[in-house]
């Protein structure tokens, strides 16, 4: 299809590949009238309406939902989605995916329909739909000009009107460069971080044209001021404006592409979904997670029909499309498809003229397992049992499972599939029965239900999720067995069986990042125990433990130092990091999970949280004790950041009488002086209970160089700090001058991994974020230090670095 | 129409909820009787796009009434709705001479379904107030009914969805005739 007008303009770029226009016939139904550049393989349709092969109807009918109509009065447009997949066999696209399908041929849809009254029309309106289909994951950025496009073309009828309207639409995209906004889009951990960042703070004040920021951001980014085809580029609020400077149509389309391109570059949820997690999907998952738990359920396959006849078509999709992103089916293709062998199929939006359709598909799928999530807005599908294990109505918040026994009579047993591990766990690698699993398994739903019940943003829920994932598996001790990432995910999801999972936290390297701040996270609470309960205030530090944290920050050092990709997973892993970790994982099986149904049950079950925390002597406490507005908010704030400032704390200096100082309780504020330059965690303490850092920083003086970390005025009384000591039971001897120039290396390497982070210019904005006031104020005299003292301070460090490194790499035999 | 007094006189007597199916050609009125029904209202409608499902209740029955979209294209789907129908309304427009034959094609393509042999048949000769309209028994005799339904309970009623003509009476045709069924 060509315009036969002009002069054909070839654009540059790809961002949609297909604009197809259908329309409601009084006489027909359901018509595809127009593909542009041409036909879609395997969706070829005739412009004649008596004429439409099966699949044109199928997209059609897709494009023009049920009960559009009423939307008459209101003049309001709907938009649905779905998906076509390339077989490379049949080298036509399919509705549905088959093993065919290569995922990155797969083609995203966003169909906008509109009803309007129209006199002229033998039944009083006219009814059309316009789509495209882009492999781009930002079509939500689309939606404004895909809708200007169908509100023109409604007034007009003939080829000659119409299709202009498509090729102006096509070449207004497609006159754009957008590989670097797909580079931002598809870099997850970077995703993550933003999403992580904005669960908290307004990162999008940052992103933004008006911020100091905007230069080394965009710079990072790699986004230019205008594109190589010369459209203007702004950053405002997180998003990017694109001007159309490249292509301009013609009249009377001129006005067409007047409003620039909105792109948001923080992509929190797939394909820009907009609703609320919490008022549908958590509230369904809460419902739906104990079922699939039953340990009776006997499937082959996971099938779920979501319907709603009341919200709109776009809602039901995003419904779908988000639950299918929690439940690892979004990037199904990778991981629940070529991994789990599970056939993958997601439908937004189906209407019942594709019934036949799937039932044969599902028919043909019986040796497969199958995950199926389905929306529609058709309650006639509740009928189609043998589509469906969950039938969820959401107009009545009611789920529906399908007769087990009934079920077991024609599905077949695949005692090899993952999936059917999962629903019956039989055996496993790991030992866990249901019984020890009650409390664990139990956590997803419950913070489910926190979440449905809470006003909370969606990267707030996405971090409280990723949290948990990342809690249960560190406390299943999965991270530490000796299995490939592949089937760590399996075990975990034959473990807590609560179907949401994010897979990038079970990567190699995600797995690696998350045991190290495991371990950091113990050893900074071993390190810093105060033990206020009990006789000694604080815990000697001894050189096993020295060693241990020098030998963490070397890993992570080594790591980050590979590049900004893995600075990227490490601090996507650091913001997924647990409230409570895996020395402390009783702390949710002591807060009462029982009744949590209200505001007030919810916070009591932070307050208890971070009550065991306090009174363990958690790091956690230092950095945040606070409750915050929310539980959701208490739990997904991020803490892991300050994991990598203790090693900061740690006293070097102390030589002389050491078991003075640990009974040092009395000492009088007099003898301040005598007093090592320790680090003052009670006056930290005495920030993260609310005192402010202006109101501390009175009490306190930043020294010279030298002692630019010390605080001389922190009152002694109550002092807990880390000391050095020859403690008996090490099981490495060391005596305090080695314990000492293993803490000064600690202390350099956690300052030069806290620089790497410094140096990404989202790490930079986490760090100011994130940080504990007390350790902003510690890392920025630090960096004051090095200027003042950069050729002293790193002779001296490499030097006394240099003696340890052969006990870093390993070699502790020699020392002993 | 009546629903508070229904829904008093189903919590004495017992109420019973059924699912009906209304089908019919294109244009044949079946929305604008459906919204009749259930708000007492003429409406203007569009074309239906997909269906309409809407509870009348009328005397102590809930009908659960499906209207589906009667478009040339969207006629094969109707049999996906067949499942727990416990009566079958068919709307033909009684003026529409043309495509009365048509629409008797399609009357009799859905009756021979299996899953419809049970269910009690309801015509809605509609569009009554046309100059040219046929009146219930010609359609009734066009239809050919009596001889070929011989075990199938039906009726023709003739209708005017603007008025609200016959609309009460077919109802209650099925209401008394669908007694002690399984719904």
């Amino acid at each position: 299809m060509t315009d036969p007008e002009r002069k054909p303009y070839i654009p540059p770029e790809t961002n949609v590949e297909y604009v197809i226009m259908a329309e409601f016939d009084n006489k027909y139904g359901h018509t595809l009238k127009y593909q542009y550049p041409h036909y879609i393989p395997g969706f070829e349709s005739s412009i004649e309406m008596s004429s439409q092969s099966k699949n044109a109807l199928y997209l059609a009918s897709l494009m023009m939902p049920s009960n559009v109509e009423h939307n008459l009065s209101t003049g309001a447009v709907d938009f649905t989605n779905f998906m076509l997949y390339f077989n490379y066999k049949s080298k036509c696209y399919e509705l549905l995916p088959s093993a065919a399908n290569n995922p990155e041929d797969t083609i995203f849809f966003l169909s906008v329909v509109k009803a309007e009254e129209n006199t002229k029309d033998a039944r009083g309106a006219k009814i059309k739909a316009v789509a495209f289909g882009t492999r781009l994951k930002c079509s939500k950025s689309f939606k404004p000009i895909i809708q200007l496009t169908l509100e023109n073309l409604m007034r007009y009828d003939t080829y000659g009107t119409t299709v202009p309207f498509l090729i102006d639409f096509y070449n207004s995209i497609n006159s754009i460069d957008l590989s670097f906004v797909k580079q931002i889009h598809e870099n997850r951990a970077l995703q993550n971080i933003f999403s992580g960042i904005n669960s908290e703070h307004s990162l999008r004040d940052v992103m933004d044209k008006s911020s100091d920021k905007q230069h080394e951001i965009l710079q990072f980014l790699n986004i230019p001021d205008r594109d190589k085809y010369g459209n203007r580029i702004e950053l405002i609020k997180g998003h990017l404006t694109i001007s159309y400077d490249a292509y301009k149509p013609r009249e009377p389309f001129r006005n067409f592409n007047r409003r620039p391109l909105l792109i948001d570059l923080i992509q929190d949820t797939p394909m820009g979904i907009t609703i609320k997690y919490n008022n549908l999907v958590a509230n369904f998952l809460s419902k739906l997670i104990p079922l699939l738990r039953k340990g009776d359920i006997i499937k082959t396959s996971l099938k779920i029909i979501i319907n709603s006849k009341q919200l709109p078509k776009y809602e039901i999709c995003e419904f779908v499309l988000a639950l299918s992103s929690l439940m690892g089916c979004l990037s199904s293709a990778n991981i629940m498809q070529n991994c789990r062998n599970e056939r993958v199929v997601i439908l937004p939006y189906m209407e019942v003229g594709m019934l036949d359709l799937i039932k044969q598909y599902f028919s043909s799928m019986q040796s497969e397992n199958v995950i199926a999530i389905i929306g529609t807005a058709n309650p006639i599908f509740k009928l189609q049992s043998n589509l469906w294990d969950f039938y969820y109505d959401v107009d009545t918040d009611t789920i529906i499972e399908f007769n087990k026994e009934k079920a077991a009579g024609f599905q077949k047993k695949l005692e090899s599939l993952s999936l059917k591990k999962m629903l019956n766990r039989r055996n496993s690698t790991l030992s866990v029965s249901l019984m020890d699993t009650h409390i664990d398994s139990s956590l997803m739903t419950i913070f489910l239900e926190i979440i449905s019940l809470e006003k909370t943003n969606n990267s707030t829920i996405i971090q409280i999720l990723r949290k948990i994932n990342l809690f249960q598996s560190l406390n299943r001790n999965i991270f530490k067995t000796d299995i490939a990432s592949d089937n760590v995910l399996d075990e975990y999801l034959t473990s807590y069986r609560d179907f949401i999972f994010f897979d990038d936290l079970f990567t190699n390297e995600s797995l690696k990042v998350a045991r190290l701040l495991d371990s950091l996270s113990d050893m900074v609470n071993t390190i810093f125990d105060s033990q206020e309960s009990s006789q000694i205030p604080y815990q000697p530090l001894n050189g096993k433990m020295v060693l241990r944290m020098n030998e963490i920050l070397h890993e992570i050092y080594e790591y980050l130092s590979n590049g900004n990709s893995s600075l990227e997973i490490f601090l996507s892993v650091c913001l997924s990091f647990p409230l409570v970790t895996t020395t402390e994982n009783s702390m949710y099986s002591a807060a009462s999970f029982g009744n949590i149904n209200n505001a007030s049950a919810m916070n009591n079950f932070a307050k208890t949280i971070l009550h065991n925390l306090r009174i363990n002597n958690s790091w956690v406490h230092l950095v945040d004790s606070n409750i915050h507005d929310t539980a959701s908010e208490t739990f997904a704030k991020d803490r892991s950041l300050n994991l990598l400032f203790f090693p900061l704390l740690l006293n070097s200096e102390v030589k002389e009488k050491p078991v003075e100082y640990m009974y040092s309780e009395e000492t009088p504020a007099s003898s301040v002086n005598e007093r090592p330059r320790s680090v003052a965690f009670k006056w930290m303490l005495n920030i993260a209970n609310n005192k402010t850092l202006d109101n501390s920083m009175e009490s306190s003086s930043v020294k010279s160089s030298s002692e630019a970390y010390s605080i001389s005025s922190v009152p002694t009384s109550k002092l807990i700090s880390p000391i050095l000591s020859n403690d008996s039971s090490l099981s490495i001897k060391m005596d305090y001058e080695e314990i000492q120039q293993l803490v000064t290396i600690s202390k350099n390497i956690s300052f030069r991994i806290l620089q790497l982070i410094e140096n990404h210019a989202i790490g930079k904005v986490m760090l100011e974020q994130n940080l504990h006031a007390y350790f902003q104020l510690v890392y920025h005299c630090m960096k004051l230090q090095q200027r003042n003292d950069f050729t002293n301070y790193e002779i001296r460090l490499s030097k006394t670095e240099h003696s340890f490194r052969p006990m870093l790499h390993g070699d502790q035999q020699e020392r002993r | 129409m009546g629903n508070s007094v229904s829904k008093t006189l189903g919590k004495i007597f017992g109420s019973r909820e059924m699912k009906i199916l209304m089908l019919g050609l294109d244009n044949a009125g079946k929305t604008t009787i459906l919204y009749k029904l259930k708000l007492d209202q003429i409406k203007t409608f569009a074309p239906t796009v997909g269906f309409i499902v809407e509870t009348v209740s009328y005397k102590n029955v809930k009908f659960n009434m499906w209207d589906v979209a009667g478009q040339e294209r969207l006629r094969p789907l109707w049999r996906h709705y067949f499942p727990a129908t416990t009566a079958l309304i068919f709307v033909i427009d009684s003026g529409d001479i043309d495509r009365l034959n048509e629409a008797k094609e399609e009357l009799y393509s859905i009756i021979s379904e299996k899953e419809m042999e049970n269910v009690v048949l309801l015509v809605w000769a509609n569009k009554q107030d046309m100059k040219n309209a046929k009146n219930p028994r010609e359609i009734s005799d066009f239809l050919q009914l009596g001889q070929n339904l011989r075990n199938q309970l039906w009726c023709v009623i003739g209708s005017n969805a603007l008025t609200g003509q016959g609309l009460v009476e077919g109802l209650s045709w099925i209401s008394n005739n669908t007694k002690g069924r399984k719904n």
